[in-house]
């Protein structure tokens, strides 16, 4: 009995010992989420800034801090999110170096808007355009995106076509309100007279045009050359899981850090941005979409969207609303995308068949009703 | 209390040490309803703190957690103005010349970042709630 009382109280000795622990738990835990909460209880702006802490970094020894968030771990990537060539863009990467191959990624974009903008004056796509020889010297990376060009530019006939940039110039799709003014038909005639990828020939890292008048424009190809260039840095890095989100164009490395697929949603053509049409599960893969929804007018009752048939320097004529190509070369979705939607369905299931690419790409075709389906049709959802 | 109990005649010393046995059950049993009271609080504190939160961050500084589930409107140092509604945070005005972070997606409990690149103001989830389904990333 004895022994009993005695071990009855040593147990409520222990209880005791414990229940000031678990305050003083309480305690910390509480006064940890009051300091976090700070902003949500003041609310209004001037509320007292506070370091945020571990994992956000900037870096201020350049006039284009970058910004990051996370530290890499399995539970906090590594993020950054900004633009480049008119593209918002943002990279989420996980690994110990993640920080390190962030500052990298993002010179990278830096280097590529340098490189491949045919807007940007500075860029050596620009000057390019704006030649006063016509043959020219030009870089690596504009020499491989050119190649990639000509390449889908031949493969489709020119119903893509890297020298659309003359016709392109009378579009206007970028009004937020949705209002646009349609191009005379003349000026297009006399401009589409420009528009000839034959034109361009690629010679090692010499360039040269046949014309004067021939200008290149890689908006169809860049975006996906640009996160294939952005892939293979970080693969050769060490890197094993990553997301890239260029505008859209969405490109993965490995896995999530779980081991699991990453989940890519689809985009509903014209609802609000972020709603999911459907989802595809992929590694190592990119998901990239082009279509008629992304940047448009409306003008007499007309849709007047911004992808282009070269060979009418209108907007192209198409049963679909989106084309979405899921494949390992980013370069090839995209170009492919822009292609799906420009010959519509059919052919370009032909297209695809005719040029052994239903083994290595899967497309998602979505029609002007929200139908979608898949080719080739055995890797369905 | 041993003493005593040894010499009580009529053989009550069991009762006496099973009122004491009862006590300190009781106390025990006291305790552990205590302990267990301040487990869920502490519970409950906890799991409140891993709830989806939207957190708005001004360069690498914090500017503050708002819960997703109050309806709101707020500016960040006059240069941007964010809103949550409906659980959804968009940056709905900025005097930024890009407009990136006004014409991006809104975001939600299942995560996501909104960024203003020329004002270095970040509006990122917390504890997201990334749900078997939840896309990571949408394409278009």
């Amino acid at each position: 009995m004895n022994r009993r009382c005695k071990n009855s109280m040593i147990r409520a000795a222990a209880v005791l010992a414990a229940v000031p622990l678990l305050f003083t738990g309480c305690g910390a835990d509480f006064s940890a989420e009051g300091t976090g909460d700070g902003g949500s209880a003041a609310g209004p702006a001037g509320a007292a800034a506070e370091s945020a802490g571990n994992g956000v970094t900037e870096e201020t020894d350049d006039a284009d801090r970058i910004v990051m968030t996370g530290t890499g771990a399995a539970d906090d990537p590594v993020e950054w999110a900004g633009t480049y060539f008119d593209t918002a863009i943002s990279l989420m990467i996980y690994g110990d170096d993640a920080q390190a191959w962030m500052k990298s990624a993002v010179s990278i974009c830096r280097r590529m808007e340098n490189t491949l903008s045919a807007q940007k004056e500075t860029a050596e796509l620009y000057q390019v355009n704006h030649r006063h020889e016509q043959t020219v010297e030009v870089s690596d990376d504009l020499a491989a995106c050119i190649r990639e060009g000509l390449k889908y530019s031949e493969m489709s006939d020119g119903a893509f076509d890297i020298t659309i940039l003359p016709v392109k110039e009378l579009w206007d799709f970028e009004s937020g309100d949705h209002e646009g003014k349609v191009p005379d038909d003349e000026d297009i005639r006399e401009q589409l007279k420009k528009v000839d990828y034959t034109q361009v020939h690629l010679d090692g890292n010499q360039l040269s045009f046949d014309s004067s008048d021939t200008m290149i424009d890689l908006g169809g190809i860049a975006k996906g050359y640009i996160s294939g260039k952005l892939k293979d840095y970080l693969k050769k890095e060490g890197c094993t899981s990553a997301l890239i989100n260029l505008g859209g164009n969405i490109s993965t490395i490995g896995t999530k850090p779980d081991g699991s697929a990453w989940n890519v949603g689809i985009q509903k053509p014209f609802d609000s941005r972020g709603e999911v049409l459907t989802t595809v599960r992929v590694s190592d893969e990119s998901v990239i979409s082009s279509g008629i929804y992304e940047r448009y007018f409306k003008s007499g009752g007309k849709l007047y969207h911004h992808i282009l048939d070269p060979r009418t320097g209108k907007p192209a004529e198409t049963d679909l609303d989106q084309v979405t190509v899921v494949g390992e070369d980013d370069a090839a979705g995209d170009a492919l995308a822009t292609i799906g939607i420009v010959l519509g369905k059919e052919k370009t299931e032909q297209f695809l068949s005719d040029h052994g690419l239903a083994d290595s790409v899967r497309v998602l075709f979505t029609d002007r009703n929200l139908d979608y389906t898949w080719y080739p049709q055995e890797n369905s959802e | 209390m041993n003493l005593m109990s040894k010499n009580h005649p009529d053989g009550k010393q069991y009762s006496l040490a099973g009122i004491r046995r009862r006590n300190s059950l009781l106390l025990i049993a006291g305790i552990l309803a205590a302990a267990a009271v301040m487990f869920a609080v502490y519970t409950v504190r906890m799991s409140g703190m891993d709830n989806p939160k939207l957190e708005i961050l001004v360069g690498s500084r914090r500017y503050g957690v708002y819960d997703l589930d109050r309806d709101q409107i707020i500016t960040i140092n006059h240069t941007n103005v964010c809103e949550i509604r409906d659980g959804k945070v968009s940056m709905i005005r900025a005097d930024c010349p890009d407009q990136i972070c006004v014409k991006s997606a809104p975001i939600d409990r299942h995560g996501g970042t909104i960024v203003c690149m020329p004002n270095k103001v970040i509006l990122r989830i917390t504890d997201a709630d990334g749900g078997e389904d939840t896309p990571d990333a949408v394409a278009g």
